[in-house]
């Protein structure tokens, strides 16, 4: 049987599927604090991000009936939140294509660098805010996921919903961009 | 130059929202997860309520309103003091059913029509109340009294304390042992009010005598005499803060410990002072995971009989299925537990586990036909399941 955590989060989860609106905003308090500066790193924006979780869960409320498996039920809010980042990267290619891309980076990853981190450091981490604004949004996202994050490959592919060997190469071709602006690497942890 | 953490957020301030955030959040999501009114409502909306101020003012003039009338038993007998030397259900004239646990005794107050009150004076007692009534009711439980009307609910009193628990409707609690006085309670939630809930006094610590001479052996340290009447615990005070010591130890998972601390008939105790279904439920899973799965089963019976309209009723009784199958091996109960739960509802997902359960259990016991027909049913219910193959292998579909 589930521990007292798991099965706390099994009820709350079934209550939410009932409709309870109680359950959905304990559920809500749960993950946001997870979410919200994952899609925060994802999209450079504090908005967007905002935008993103929001959706994120109106879109998983609206689908938990047809969760088959609600200890799966994390994961599965993480990958719909991946999902919604991804929406945006495309409204943002399509607006930026018309001119009309509004979108207010306020959370680069340099913005968000720790007040200890040194200048070399710092600027490391613009010269990779720069190349992550120009690359496309599913590469973008997979090397997040990856270097910023921490996920292991398979969890990126899971969370990218595309197999490891696509999200092997987008991490790459992003990581060559950074490497030719950089100059150098973060350390390789993808053997 | 100093090469960047892996993963990089170690290089990143800490962005974790802070509660006020995530209301704030919240909000906004719950606002939009409430569905618009369609365009037509708007419009007929206003002509709905005119046509409602019309019928209002016709009933008034052709059929004077009529106030509650005084209640009685259904039988037509008058209320009196309730004594339940064994558990009873008393049902009223107006539809409301009192379940009262042994031991309980509830003493009908005042009684006027649109309004009944009653004292509880000990043991434990559910109301269900039809959400049809006109009534208004008050429970004085002691240290607070609940007021209520339509509603389903389980007060239990005993000596300094009183717990609520809500299945339907809502409750208000006013009381000075009540925070901030006043309390709404709504369905699933419940509180617990009384003497082991305020902080226990700091034990009292005896002086350490100094030695008048060097000793040859250390003098023995008096730090907290047990044996002595003033030092020794209240039986309740001790009884209580095991009680919270055994949560806290499965909260963390430490069921061998929990179940340690409630001894060695400490689950079969604490289950039948408990009006929650969150302590059940926790009590079985203590039994259970310390190695003691027939103690849950007669925990999560009485989840399932005593707290039906508990939306996890159905859950309780799904568990128990599970251990009665698993754990002690007795497959006969344990197709009668899964029944009672997808009688007492299930989600989806339970509902297919349960019934893909069933079939197996069916077919190692030798009744075919009987798995072939929860075989059909899983099928019918979750044609795209996960486990279509093996449902129509026992139904005994072609390959």
């Amino acid at each position: 049987m589930a521990t007292a955590h798991a099965r706390i989060e099994l009820d709350l989860i079934l209550r939410a599927q009932e409709g309870s609106a109680l359950a959905q905003g304990q559920l809500f308090a749960r993950y946001a604090r997870e979410l919200l500066p994952m899609l925060t790193r994802l999209l450079a924006s504090n908005a967007d991000a905002e935008d993103a979780l929001q959706d994120t869960f109106i879109e998983a409320f609206a689908a938990l009936g047809d969760l088959r498996e609600p200890s799966a039920f994390g994961g599965w809010l993480r990958k719909i939140a991946v999902h919604q980042a991804h929406r945006r990267f495309r409204r943002r290619r399509l607006l930026g294509m018309l001119g009309l891309d509004r979108h207010v980076p306020d959370a680069t990853l340099a913005e968000l660098a720790h007040d200890e981190l040194g200048p070399d450091q710092r600027v490391e981490l613009a010269r990779i805010d720069a190349v992550l604004a120009r690359a496309p949004g599913r590469e973008r996202a997979a090397w997040v996921l990856r270097h910023v994050e921490g996920h292991e490959l398979a969890e990126v592919a899971t969370l990218c919903d595309c197999s490891l060997a696509t999200v092997k190469r987008w991490i790459a071709a992003t990581q060559a961009r950074i490497d030719r602006h950089v100059g150098s690497s973060t350390e390789s942890h993808d053997a | 130059m100093r090469k960047l953490p892996h993963p990089i957020k170690r290089a990143l301030r800490d962005e974790t929202p802070d509660d006020e955030t995530v209301e704030r959040l919240w909000e906004a999501t719950r606002g939009k997860l409430r569905p618009a009114r369609p365009a037509w409502q708007r419009v007929a909306l206003p002509a709905t309520m005119v046509a409602v101020a019309a019928t209002v003012l016709v009933l008034l003039f052709v059929r004077p309103w009529r106030a509650p009338e005084l209640l009685v038993r259904a039988d037509g007998q008058p209320l009196s003091t309730m004594i339940a030397t064994t558990p009873q259900v008393v049902a009223l004239s107006d539809g409301t059913t009192i379940e009262l646990e042994t031991g309980a005794r509830l003493e009908p107050m005042a009684e006027r029509p649109g309004f009944a009150s009653f004292r509880l004076d000990a043991g434990r007692a559910r109301f269900a109340v039809p959400t049809s009534t006109s009534r208004r009711w008050s429970l004085d439980g002691g240290i607070a009294v609940i007021d209520f009307g339509g509603a389903a609910f389980a007060a239990w009193r005993q000596d300094g304390e009183l717990e609520v628990r809500v299945f339907t409707g809502e409750v208000t609690l006013r009381g000075k042992a009540v925070p901030n006085g006043e309390k709404r309670l709504v369905a699933g939630e419940s509180l617990s009010l009384g003497n082991s809930h305020a902080p226990p006094p700091p034990p009292v610590i005896a002086p350490v005598p100094p030695p008048a001479e060097p000793p040859s052996e250390p003098a023995p340290r008096r730090v907290l005499d047990k044996d002595t009447a003033a030092h020794r615990p209240l039986p309740r005070l001790a009884a209580n803060q095991a009680r919270a010591d055994w949560r806290a130890l499965a909260d963390q998972a430490r069921f061998a410990e929990a179940y340690a601390q409630l001894g060695a008939t400490g689950v079969s105790e604490a289950s039948a002072r408990s009006a929650s279904m969150d302590e059940l439920l926790m009590l079985a899973d203590v039994a259970r995971r310390a190695g003691h799965p027939q103690e849950a089963i007669p925990v999560l019976e009485r989840a399932e009989r005593e707290l039906s309209d508990d939306r996890r009723a159905g859950l309780a009784a799904y568990t128990r299925a599970r251990i009665l199958a698993e754990d002690l091996k007795q497959p006969r109960a344990s197709v009668l537990a899964f029944e009672r739960a997808l009688a007492l509802g299930l989600p989806a997902t339970l509902t297919e586990s349960a019934l893909v359960r069933l079939a197996e259990l069916e077919l190692e016991a030798g009744n075919g036909a009987r798995a072939a027909q929860r075989a059909s049913e899983y099928l019918a219910k979750f044609p795209e399941g996960k486990q279509r193959a093996k449902m129509q292998r026992i139904r005994g579909d072609a390959p």
